[in-house]
């Protein structure tokens, strides 16, 4: 049964929901119902998915260089080939700890105290001095790759880019789409982490279900569901932990604080084309779990859009693209990994800012002629949830009848 | 002329009433109890005594439930030897807290002259205050003396006064007189060769019906003065006692037993099946429906029949996902009205109730018919034969019999099940929108649910309709009525109190069927208090078990 049938065979009055003010006591000490209207209704969720874009085709395809290498195999790479055997023997204590700290004169480790600075000096904290290990491997294709196209165009690098960006090459999306930006995954896509089941997307996720940083969606002003010119959405930080259910996996249906920092708080007009809901761009700061033990981070993608399909189970899957000032991403995302984490996601510190630079496409110095962003993408998945702006605001983020009648449509109806 | 025929009739009125009030049909009381305190009257007459900070660990002995109230269990079940170990584990846990050097200071009256010998003035200080305030009475000199003396041999033995005294404050604690509300019994002046209940135990019956706790000192000295005896005094301290914030502790304490709600603590979902539930959502439901029948029956004094049908209740973050709806305050509790056509109305369609009555997997209209007629209407259901065939019922995937109402119809077609089946099923199925868990549904397996039925001969298109019909019913109030007192004395209804129970009945129609007003009734009453000499599997004999 369709979703709109149940509805239909529902009163009317189902698709009425209460609003609760707090803030407006009656005499009776219960707050006051009031009927919204019945529209326009508004839909939240929280991210129960959130990972960096990733689309994995055949390696050979998507690399045919071969994933790009690890501060090890760079280290070793750049020996002649007879060092190369000696140092790959197992028990060469030495050689390891020197490539783990990206150390180029061995003499340096005799020194103890040279040995301490050594450690938070390496090729991860201090890229610009290590150029030998820039031979990153990036994607080469032109698709298909996720992400949305930015800026309005369908580049190529034989084209003339648009106003303040750079020349680049878009992706072709999974499904034909065409002008895709997302030149990060061009950098990040040979990185080991970023294939299937890569540790850098599965630490992604692993931070929501661990209680950090989650981002809320609030689709509001809708009139229709299918078809809708002029919605708003809203893009914020979540000030509460997720809760899950007892599968661990995220639970719907739960209602969750936004940050009332207002820097975490984006609204995008969007219109929504067959249930597909596709925002204008602006800018959206979210904040991401730090790496390691490290605070929490900003994440500021400019020229940001936000693309979500409105799925019949209620739920929603979509994808965010933007712009993100690659300093900042590589301080951020990137150096901070240190020797041993860009070990374990394969790759190198100095290979990955290098590759950035060359394929930034955003913000364009007109004093270098270079580009100081690049476009990215993240995937995500969120299920309904309500969105509540501070304990004395009013407004609820979800017609309570409209998700009850798509949940029910959904295998889990049957109960 | 008129004039005085108007005034005459309106003295003869006035007088008519006076009389009626007296004539309050007379009762012979039921024999006196020794009821076991529940685990929450335990813990609430430690927290009492000793104060909030005392932790009380331990198991507690199984409560056991009978004619459908703890209440009227708690006079028949006993302590067994591996449960008086439990009592003095924790007994001895308390008191080493309150013998602490942070809790003595404030809490004991006096200090030991040495704290290497025994000092039997200050211990009989600290026995006569405790002892009054755990066994609800004062004790008597031997009693005392016997503490005492437990204490300064303990001191003899163990080489310190605190050890000592530990001994003689545990000794009190694992007494019966205080794991057990002994009722005591003294000649009544007023009715030769008859007893009453002494002061004492009548202030312990007053202050659990409307405290749920001990009596407190005030209490205690009213009982010492006399005043319980006179109408006038018992009317003062039941007013005192209900003007007390702690009145709904007390009504807590009944619905928590009317309802079944102690059931929560053990009932188990599938996780699979719904993965919204966990224990937090069931101790937070059944926190829900104590609060709204608190804020209904106490705050508003709505009448009581609004409980089935009121829209208003209290939402806190756990049960959000359940009811599907927003909770703005983070923590804690806020209240919520559902809209005028929200299938949610009474406490029948919330989630203490529909998961309470269902299985850990699906729904049950059967168990949530059963539960109205028998919880909600006192009316008894009997049991289901030995050799039914439950097969179709519970085969919820069956691709034949997709909704309960199909398989239950099924079901029916057994002659032997369609009699009880008959009376259950039309209110559980008005239900079946409401899922094991107690989620909102509108569909069962891909099929609409068909919610309306027929109650007492009326139609009913949902859950919301029925409410109206259960308030409606007599069957509904006379079945508070009636339990309130069975709760407060412990035991079921005599044979000599069935002209009473009709009056206290047709008294709560009269009080517009307010709450605060039937326990007043209740707690003024001659009838609360009286007790026979008679056992009381004589009297209840020719009694209706639990109208």
């Amino acid at each position: 049964v369709h979703p709109a049938q149940i509805s239909a065979r529902l009163p009317t009055s189902f698709v009425v929901f209460v609003l609760l003010n707090v803030g407006c006591l009656a005499n009776d000490g219960l707050p006051m119902a009031k009927e919204a209207a019945t529209t326009p209704r508004s839909r939240g969720f929280v991210l129960a998915n959130f990972t960096l874009a990733a689309h994995e085709g055949d390696t050979k395809l998507d690399c045919p260089d071969g994933l790009t290498l690890s501060p090890i195999d760079s280290f070793i790479a750049l020996l002649p080939i007879e060092q190369q055997a000696r140092i790959e023997r197992p028990g060469d204590l030495s050689g390891q700890v020197r490539m783990m700290l990206g150390v180029k004169d061995p003499k340096a480790l005799e020194d103890r105290a040279n040995y301490r600075r050594l450690i938070s000096h390496t090729n991860c904290t201090n890229p610009e001095e290590f150029p030998e290990y820039t031979g990153h491997r990036t994607v080469q294709h032109r698709g298909p790759a996720i992400g949305l196209n930015l800026d309005g165009r369908e580049n190529s690098k034989s084209k003339t880019p648009a106003p303040g960006t750079c020349a680049h090459d878009d992706f072709t999306g999974p499904s034909g789409e065409r002008g895709i930006d997302n030149q990060l995954w061009r950098v990040l896509g040979c990185v080991k982490g970023t294939r299937s089941d890569g540790d850098i997307l599965r630490q992604d996720n692993a931070h929501i279900r661990q209680g950090g940083p989650n981002v809320l969606l609030e689709i509001t002003d809708i009139d229709d569901e299918r078809n809708d010119p002029e919605v708003t959405v809203g893009i914020y930080q979540d000030a509460d932990s997720v809760r899950l259910n007892a599968s661990g996996d995220v639970l719907p249906g739960a209602s969750l604080q936004v940050d009332p920092n207002p820097k975490y708080h984006a609204k995008l007009k969007a219109r929504i084309e067959n249930g597909i809901v596709l925002t204008e761009v602006g800018t959206v700061t979210l904040k991401r779990e730090g790496i390691g033990r490290a605070p929490p981070i900003d994440l500021t993608l400019t020229s940001a859009r936000l693309k979500l399909e409105l799925l019949p189970n209620g739920n929603t899957k979509g994808i965010l693209g933007g712009y993100y000032d690659i300093d900042e991403f590589y301080r951020a995302a990137i150096g901070v990994h240190t020797l041993a984490g860009s070990q374990v996601m394969g790759y190198t510190c100095p290979g990955v800012l290098d590759q950035m630079r060359k394929l930034a496409d955003g913000d364009l110095d007109p004093t270098s002629g270079a580009c100081r962003s690049i476009s990215m993408a993240w995937q995500l998945d969120g299920v309904p949830a309500f969105v509540i702006h501070g304990p004395a605001n009013a407004a609820d983020s979800m017609n309570r009848s409209t998700v009850i009648t798509l949940r029910n449509s959904g295998a889990n109806s049957a109960r | 002329m008129q004039l005085a025929r108007l005034l005459v009739t309106f003295v003869v009125l006035t007088v008519t009433n006076a009389f009626g009030a007296s004539e309050i049909p007379p009762t012979e009381g039921g024999a006196p109890q020794m009821r076991r305190l529940s685990e929450e009257q335990y813990r609430t007459a430690i927290a009492d005594i000793f104060g909030a900070d005392i932790q009380v660990a331990g198991r507690f002995e199984p409560a056991y439930r009978k004619a459908g109230l703890l209440a009227l269990g708690e006079a028949v079940v006993s302590v067994t030897p591996a449960g008086f170990e439990q009592y003095d584990t924790m007994a001895r846990n308390i008191v080493t807290q309150v013998l602490d050097d942070q809790h003595r200071v404030k809490l004991l009256p006096c200090r030991p002259r040495s704290e290497t010998e025994a000092d039997d003035a200050c211990t009989r200080r600290i026995v006569t205050h405790y002892g009054r305030l755990l066994f609800r009475r004062p004790l008597i000199e031997p009693e005392i003396a016997r503490h005492v003396s437990v204490a300064s041999q303990a001191t003899a033995k163990l080489g310190t006064y605190w050890a000592g005294l530990r001994e003689s404050l545990v000794s009190l604690i694992d007494s019966p007189d205080f794991i057990f509300r002994i009722e005591a019994t003294e000649p009544d002046p007023t009715r030769p060769g008859q007893r009453r209940l002494t002061p004492y135990s009548k202030a312990t019956r007053l202050s659990y019906l409307l405290w749920n706790s001990a009596p407190d000192a005030a209490l205690l000295d009213a009982a010492a003065a006399g005043k319980l005896n006179t109408n006038k005094g018992l009317a003062a301290e039941v007013d005192r006692l209900m003007a007390s914030k702690r009145l709904s502790d007390g009504v807590r304490a009944f619905f928590t037993d009317f309802l079944q709600l102690t059931e929560m603590d053990g009932l188990a979902k599938d996780p699979v099946v719904y993965p919204a539930y966990n224990q937090k959502v069931l101790d937070a439901a059944r926190e829900q429906t104590l609060r709204t029948l608190t804020f209904l029956l106490l705050e508003r004094k709505a009448d009581y029949r609004q409980i089935f049908t009121s829209r208003q209740t209290f939402m806190t973050r756990p049960l959000g996902p359940v009811y599907w709806v927003p909770v703005h305050v983070r923590d804690g509790w806020e209240p919520f009205e559902f809209a005028a056509n929200d299938p949610r109305a009474g406490i029948v369609t919330q989630v203490a109730f529909t998961a309470l009555h269902s299985h850990p997997g699906r729904s049950s209209p059967t168990l949530r018919g059963k539960a109205v007629r028998e919880v909600l209407l006192c009316q008894t259901v009997p049991p289901p034969p030995a050799d039914v065939d439950f097969s179709i019922v519970q085969d919820t995937s069956n691709a034949q019999y997709k909704t309960a109402r199909d398989r239950l119809t099924a079901h029916r077609t057994n002659p032997v099940c369609a009699g009880c089946h008959k009376v259950m099923d039309p209110i559980g199925l008005a239900l079946e929108n409401f899922d094991g868990l107690g989620q909102y549904r509108v569909q069962e397996n891909g099929v609409i649910i068909d919610v309306s039925g027929e109650f007492s001969g009326k139609p009913f298109n949902d859950a919301a309709s029925l409410g109206e019909l259960l308030a409606a019913d007599p069957a509904a109030p006379n079945c508070l009525a009636s339990s309130f007192f069975r709760y407060g004395v412990g035991r079921d209804w005599h044979a000599s109190e069935k002209k009473w129970r009709g009056w206290l009945q047709e008294s709560f129609v009269k009080d517009g069927y307010q709450l605060p007003a039937l326990i007043r009734r209740i707690a003024t009453s001659d009838a609360f208090f009286r007790v026979s000499t008679q056992s009381n599997s004589e009297i209840t004999k020719g009694a209706n078990s639990y109208d």
